[in-house]
């Protein structure tokens, strides 16, 4: 034969080669697998001969030679494949099996991100997932799925792993091999009472057949301010404080002379160059009998304001060695240590006057260098300085958190059909802090003299420490057979939960009569016990302590015929400490159903449809929702703070904390969805759709009259919309490739009753939840404009609101009584985005790739909290003021410079648009060539270089368009932190 | 499943379906003392509704702090949605609600040994005085005595005036027969003499002068009570529970620093910095009331507290002028000794307690009221006054005829109680309200504040709003 030899090499679009792929000639029954370093040799082989290879999980390639006898390929992968495997509750199934809700993300979409916490890098991803996130270091985002069902948890359930938890924030990104996210009854039902609010499923990395690497890797990047808000400077506020005393008749502010600054307060407290730092260490090795995956991060980052730094350490460490074919253990090991930051805000920066200089300079030694104290009548006893508290005061504290989550797993096949798998886990976590209260001079300008910052007298020292530890236990029995074309895939479990937390806290002060003195600032005697310095007599001590478990049933089929018929149900049966005995258990089931239509004979040829799934479920979930600090709903204990004092004896009396219930349960969420999966033109293009309708029930409400307190079980909130997810993907030569997709969702959501129909009014803000209308609508009155005029005034209806001349709101007679009343109030904005999306490109040529994540949202108003003035204080202005009204005709929306509560009452005026467009993430990297690096003994090299928040279109004044918040309370601009622009290189070493 | 494994009593604190321990429902009680050292029922919004409204305060602090507030109560521009309305109506049907409790324990379970009377009686007295409170500020107002097991149990329409006043009075006439005279164990606890004169003065409001002249000779007659010959030790940590207390609320900071406080006294403190950094300087005297004190009246300067003037023996020297301070006077009574700030290692006043009924107030009102029933002779009415102005160092009241009397009763009421939140009421009470507090925007329907809009909003309409808003 005149057959050439053609050697080859196998690698996935990352350059990682691809071990055991298999490549055949095609039309022939030669072939061969891949290497260890995805190499491989074919002999006897026409020249003009094409090559076919193909490897799980990916888009099988096809090469023509055309005379070549090396060739390098290139496999795509294929998350869309109908052989892929996905992480489902308490095991793995193949996709094409299942009638739910899985979104997939690969462990790579967020390694490579500048977010300590893999679900903010979610944000835009993933349809149906909603995720605000925060600029505050270390600050954990607000997600939500499909929706917001519930008053006070709407948090996803988190499975790091296999064991539950409330967040993943002590996960590195760079751990991790998969995130699925479930989102509907079919899929999440088997999370019973924990499952209502969607759960995300972290899966670490494992080490693959064959497999032995060691990838290095780092980034550094600065992180900068944006989207500052235009605040009033020295000369604007001067001339709008002058106006407002004018307008109220008041004598002009009479200590100019001695407030002689110009400061812009955001930029004085904000690190110019924030670093972010992370270095990573991960080696995978498998053997035939051992699998080992060990990951080591470290990561350093600043936050925006100065002085706020956050360290943290990871430990990842999985085993699993296979004793013999049908006996496995392994373990599995998530450490962390951090060391967190001190974080502040930017509200007390948007409010201080301008007119004083951060620091006063003195000819008198002891007074120069100095804070300087705003002005008693301009936030001097409302906010100090905010300069002092960043760069003083914020950074007397130390804090240290410790967690270890790990498990221990053994898992029997027997009677060829069964499996039986034990899993114990643990997850510890220790959190300690010590701070100190200093004594701060400051400089107050009118009377010329040094007061104590914050009036404070006593140095203090404040030291806790507290452990939780969740223990839990799942016993899988499994069961997997095929009749036939009957294929059933069951399993049934029992799993329990125990979680205990025990914290302790005390302080003590220093004794002002001593000689020793106080305090010293030196955080070697910031402990309780601090002597001579401490005053015994002032040291107090606390505890907080729960326990609380819970035991539950479980059992799952998924069944299909010929993979066309496709039926899956699960079943849950949740039992609680928390609840009354005789209540103390809950059912939660779900069925679902699919249809595979291209499976079907008589849809063999449909043209450019490749793949068509029609699926539904139903289901009904739990909801285990306590607001916070609430452990024991059915033993309501006593308030410790309802003391008595007779004289100077102190005796403990208490009030019931709120009436028991003994027939409390857990809020149930009826849902059911409706969706297409489909693939066309040889599974390039992808659409799927999905309708989705959750109906919560007997929300558990904690109810507060004012006066009364109790937990009860009343009220319906609904949340419906659709979800569309698209990609397509196409090379456009061998060295081009591109696929572009993204994804929309609608949300629906509608309060359909509460208890006794009583509106719920969230403390401070505007959020109003009432049947009718979506959850934490704001509410306010209506301004129809300016009053121009007396003559103005006399013509419109009257408001008992409060005193108001020309110049203030124009509230609107909403119920047409001939009268400005509270009864005018109405719903007059919606934090809820009437949909979500995401969008994505990415382009690969040659060596290097560029990836574009675009996000936003629409239709949503966000409340702007800040800057509205205050009642106690004059604030700065925000620059828009300086159109306040003046006159008849100078302004019909800017009221006149006044210090009147009149104008600050919630309304339109404080009512912004939320939607915004965001240039989310921009990655460009090369990867170096790998014939070269192979001499080098190297797999891989890649530089990266990533944008995050490169730039957002909106429409509020504040820095972030994006404010999470509670359930029933969100979308409130408080003015606190900015979501920073992200700027990073990177580099990969693999070996 | 297993039920062990879910068998999780609380840790760290007793539940309250087990058994507690204590007799009858005295932690209970306790539990309702503590309430009335809230904030919202102890705290400043007595100032605002009771003494800023009056001629003889006003808002104080800088110009534009609380200015809103500042119209609402210094200039009579009511408003239902204020944040101090509505905390001032939920503090005192949060207390009444846990009266409740006691009182429905006690008779449902049939209590009827001596503590659990007490317990009862003392329930009832702080019930009353809730009531008696809410009467004057709103008029007419629901009267609750249900055990609130869901939140439609807390709302009622409203009840008249006269049914709130009988309603009152069945409860102070249990209390005054259960309630001890003294309590030497708990200095302060709720008395007989305190339910006596609680009902002294109902009667008094209701202008029933027979009855709260009776109802007030008992408590003088009890001879528990006296004048403090002192006036600085009465307005200060040493006058707590003194011979002139009847009823306070008890404020205390422990050894180690706790305190057990309101803002009462830290909102009236000094606005200055550093060490006359004192509170945030609301509720000051006004020119009016310091021209009101006659000519070497004692209470003057422990009613006044000047800036740029020596504060008068209390050791914190002379104050700064003003300006800078934002104000010229300040509110004496709320001010303290220097020593004690030393000691406690803070500013504010969180030590002493705060007046709610004092002798000299019942002498006043027993003078008042017989002076107008006519029980006692011109001679016995003069003798009442005199009392309390020989303490203020001045002669005997030349007064001789019931009018005359009548004026010189108004006028020692004033000066006797300038700052307690007495005078805004008085005004009121003796009908000259318009023609004193006119000039500051005083109209009849003023008499009455507007129902919180938020109690009318989650009444779902059951409560409805006062006539004239």
């Amino acid at each position: 034969q005149d057959g050439v030899t053609v050697r080859g090499s196998v690698v996935d679009t990352g350059g990682q080669p691809l071990p055991g792929a298999s490549v055949v000639v095609k039309g022939t029954t030669t072939g061969t697998q891949t290497d260890f370093d995805g190499n491989f040799t074919l002999q006897n082989v026409a020249s003009d001969d094409v090559i076919s290879v193909s490897y799980i999980g990916f888009v099988t390639q096809e090469v023509a030679l055309d005379g070549r006898t090396s060739v390098s390929v290139t496999m795509e992968e294929d998350t869309q494949t109908l052989d892929e495997v996905v992480v489902v509750g308490y095991g793995t199934a193949q996709k094409r099996d299942l009638t739910g809700s899985i979104v997939s993300v690969k462990g790579g979409e967020v390694a490579d991100k500048p977010a300590a916490n893999p679900v903010a890098s979610l944000q835009g991803k993933v349809s149906g997932l909603t995720v605000v996130n925060t600029g505050t270091l270390g600050g954990t985002p607000d997600v939500r799925i499909r929706g917001t069902s519930s008053r006070y948890n709407v948090s996803p359930l988190y499975v790091v792993d296999g064991i539950f938890a409330d967040n993943i924030n002590f996960v590195n990104p760079n751990d991790i091999e998969s995130i699925e996210v479930l989102k509907d009854a079919s899929s999440l039902a088997i999370f019973g009472v924990r499952g209502a609010n969607g759960v995300i499923i972290v899966t670490t990395k494992k080490a693959k057949n064959g497999e032995f690497t060691i990838n290095l890797n780092s980034s550094t990047g600065v992180k900068r301010i944006s989207d500052v808000p235009d605040m009033a400077d020295a000369t604007l506020f001067k001339e709008l404080y002058n106006e407002q005393l004018a307008n109220e008749g008041a004598a002009p502010f009479s200590y100019y002379d001695v407030f002689t600054g110009d400061t812009d307060w955001v930029k004085r407290i904000t690190n110019k160059s924030a670093m972010i730092q992370t270095y990573n260490l991960s080696l995978q090795n498998a053997t035939e009998k051992n699998k080992l995956s060990f990951g080591l991060g470290y990561r350093s980052e600043e936050g925006l304001i100065k002085n706020e730094e956050m360290k943290r350490i990871t430990l990842n460490l999985n085993n699993q060695y296979d004793l013999s074919d049908n006996f496995r253990m392994g373990i599995t090991i998530n450490g962390l240590r951090d060391k967190l930051p001190n974080t502040g805000s930017y509200s007390s920066a948007l409010n201080a006057t301008p007119i004083v200089d951060p620091i006063h300079y003195d000819s008198r030694p002891e007074y120069d260098g100095l804070f300087n104290q705003l002005p008693t009548e301009i936030g001097g006893p409302q906010i100090g300085n905010p300069a002092l508290v960043a760069e003083v005061t914020k950074n007397k504290a130390i804090a240290e958190r410790y967690r270890f989550v790990g498990s221990v797993f053994a898992e029997v096949d027997f009677l060829k059909r069964f499996t039986f798998k034990a899993s114990v886990y643990g997850d510890y976590n220790n959190y300690r802090s010590r701070s100190y209260t200093p004594i701060v001079p400051i400089y107050v300008s009118e009377t010329d003299e040094i007061a104590n910052f914050n009036g404070n007298q006593l140095t203090r020292v404040n030291q806790s420490s507290s452990v939780a530890f969740n223990f839990q236990q799942d016993y899988l029995l499994s069961y997997k057979n095929d009749f036939g074309k009957h294929n059933l895939n069951t399993v049934v479990g029992f799993t329990s939960t125990d979680i205990y937390y025990e914290g302790i806290s005390g302080s003590v002060a220093h004794d002002p009569s001593s000689t020793v003195g106080i305090i010293p600032d030196d955080e070697r005697f910031w402990y309780l016990d601090v002597y001579p310095y401490g005053d015994s007599s002032t040291r107090v001590s606390d505890s907080d302590e729960y326990d609380r478990a819970t035991s539950s049933f479980l059992a799952r089929a998924l069944y299909n015929y010929d993979s066309k018929y496709l039926l899956n149900a699960s079943y849950r049966r949740d039992a609680t400490s928390q609840l009354a005995p005789d209540n103390r258990a809950q059912d939660f089931w779900s069925l679902g159903a699919g249809w595979v239509a291209t499976q079907e004979g008589f849809m063999n040829d449909l043209g450019p449809l490749s793949y068509l799934k029609v699926k539904g479920s139903m289901g009904e979930l739990g909801n285990q929702v306590l607001p916070g600090g609430t452990n024991y709903p059915y033993y309501p204990g006593v308030d410790e703070g309802a003391t008595a004092i007779f004289g100077d004896q102190v005796i403990a009396g208490f009030v019931q904390r709120f009436e028991e219930n003994p027939d409390l349960k857990w809020e149930t969420v009826k849902m059911w969805e409706l969706g297409l999966e489909t693939r066309w033109l040889d599974n390039r293009f992808t659409l799927n759709a999905n309708y989705y309708n959750r109906k919560t029930e007997d929300l558990l409400v904690y109810v507060n009259t004012g006066v009364q307190t109790f937990f009860d079980n009343f009220g319906e909130i609904s949340n419906k919309g659709f979800e569309f997810e698209t990609s397509w993907s196409d090379n456009l030569s061998d060295d081009f490739s591109y696929s572009v997709g993204g994804n929309v969702t609608t949300i629906d959501n509608e309060v359909l009753s509460t208890f006794e129909d009583a509106p719920i009014y969230a403390n401070g803000t505007a959020s109003r939840t009432i049947t009718g209308e979506p959850i934490g609508s704001f509410y306010g009155y209506i301004v129809d404009g300016i009053y121009q005029s007396n003559a103005d005034i006399a013509s419109l209806p009257t408001s008992t609101l409060g005193t108001y001349a020309p110049g203030d709101f124009k509230y609107r007679d909403v119920n047409g009584d001939g009268e400005i009343t509270p009864d005018d109030r109405t719903t007059i904005g919606n934090p809820t985005p009437d949909f979500t999306y995401g969008l994505y490109v990415n382009l690969d040529y040659k060596n290097f790739y560029l990836n574009l994540d675009f996000q936003g949202v629409y239709g949503n108003e966000v409340y702007r909290n800040w800057g509205n003035g205050n009642s106690f204080a004059q604030f700065n202005y925000r620059t828009d003021r300086v159109n306040g009204w003046n006159g008849s005709g100078s302004s019909n929306w800017e009221p006149r410079l006044y210090s009147t509560d009149y104008n600050r009452f919630p309304s339109t005026y404080m009512i912004e648009d939320g939607s915004y467009f965001r240039i989310r993430n921009v990655q460009l990297g090369y990867s170096f060539d790998h014939q070269i690096l192979e001499k080098l003994k190297v797999q891989q090299v890649k530089l990266s270089a990533n944008f995050q928040n490169l730039y957002t279109w909106k429409n509020t004044s504040g820095f972030s368009p994006e404010a999470g918040g509670s359930p029933t309370s969100f979308g409130v601009d408080s003015g606190g932190y900015p979501l920073p622009v992200i700027s990073t290189l990177g580099l990969s070493l693999t070996f | 499943c297993d039920d062990d494994l879910l068998d999780k009593l609380p840790l760290g604190e007793v539940a309250t379906n087990e058994e507690l321990g204590v007799g009858g429902q005295e932690a209970a009680v306790f539990g309702i003392y503590s309430k009335t050292r809230t904030t919202s029922v102890g705290g400043w919004s007595r100032l605002w509704f009771g003494s800023i409204r009056s001629d003889d305060a006003e808002k104080g602090s800088t110009a534009s702090d609380a200015a809103a507030n500042g119209n609402a109560f210094n200039d009579f521009q009511y408003v239902a949605t204020n944040g101090l309305n509505t905390e001032w109506w939920n503090g005192h049907y949060e207390v009444i609600f846990a009266c409740n409790e006691v009182i429905n324990n006690i008779e449902s379970q049939g209590l009827t040994d001596e503590g659990s009377l007490i317990n009862d009686a003392e329930a009832r007295a702080i019930r009353a005085l809730m009531y008696f409170e809410l009467r004057r500020d709103y008029g007419e107002v629901p009267i609750i005595t249900a055990t609130i097991d869901v939140p439609s149990d807390a709302f009622a329409p409203k009840s008249s005036v006269a049914d709130v006043d009988q309603f009152i009075i069945d409860d102070l006439k249990i209390a005054e027969e259960n309630l001890p005279l003294t309590w030497p164990g708990f200095p302060g606890r709720a008395t007989s003499g305190f339910a006596k004169s609680l009902l002294g003065k109902l009667y008094l409001y209701q202008e029933d002068w027979n009855n709260a002249y009776d109802k007030l000779k008992e408590v003088i007659d009890s001879q528990v009570y006296a004048l403090d010959p002192s006036l600085i030790n009465l307005f200060e940590k040493g006058g707590n529970n003194g011979v002139e207390s009847i009823f306070e609320i008890q404020q205390t900071i422990t050894e180690n620093g706790e305190q057990y406080a309101n803002i009462y006294f830290v909102s009236q403190g000094v606005r200055g910095t550093g060490e006359w950094n004192l509170g945030w300087g609301f509720n000051v005297p006004t020119q009016d009331l310091v021209d009101a004190f006659e000519p070497g009246d004692l209470r003057k300067t422990n009613t006044i507290l000047v800036s740029g003037e020596e504060d008068g023996g209390f050791g914190g020297g002379i104050l700064p002028e003003s300006p800078p301070l934002a104000q010229k006077y300040w509110n004496k009574k709320a001010y303290t000794m220097a020593d004690m700030r030393q000691e406690y290692g803070v500013n504010g006043n969180r030590w002493e307690n705060i007046k709610i009924f004092r002798y000299a107030d019942v002498l006043l009102m027993a003078a008042e009221a017989g002076n107008e029933s006519g029980a006692i002779s011109s001679a016995d009415v003069a003798d009442l006054i005199n009392q309390i102005r020989s303490r203020a160092g001045l002669p005997n009241t030349t007064a001789s005829t019931r009018s005359e009397l009548r004026d010189a009763i108004k006028q020692e009421r004033r000066v006797e109680l300038a700052m307690e939140e007495s005078r805004f009421y008085d005004l009121v009470r003796w009908g000259d309200a318009s023609e004193v507090l006119g000039g500051l925007g005083y109209l009849p329907k003023h008499a009455l504040y507007p129902i919180p809009q938020e109690a009318i909003d989650q009444s779902g309409g059951v409560i409805t709003q006062n006539s004239d808003y």
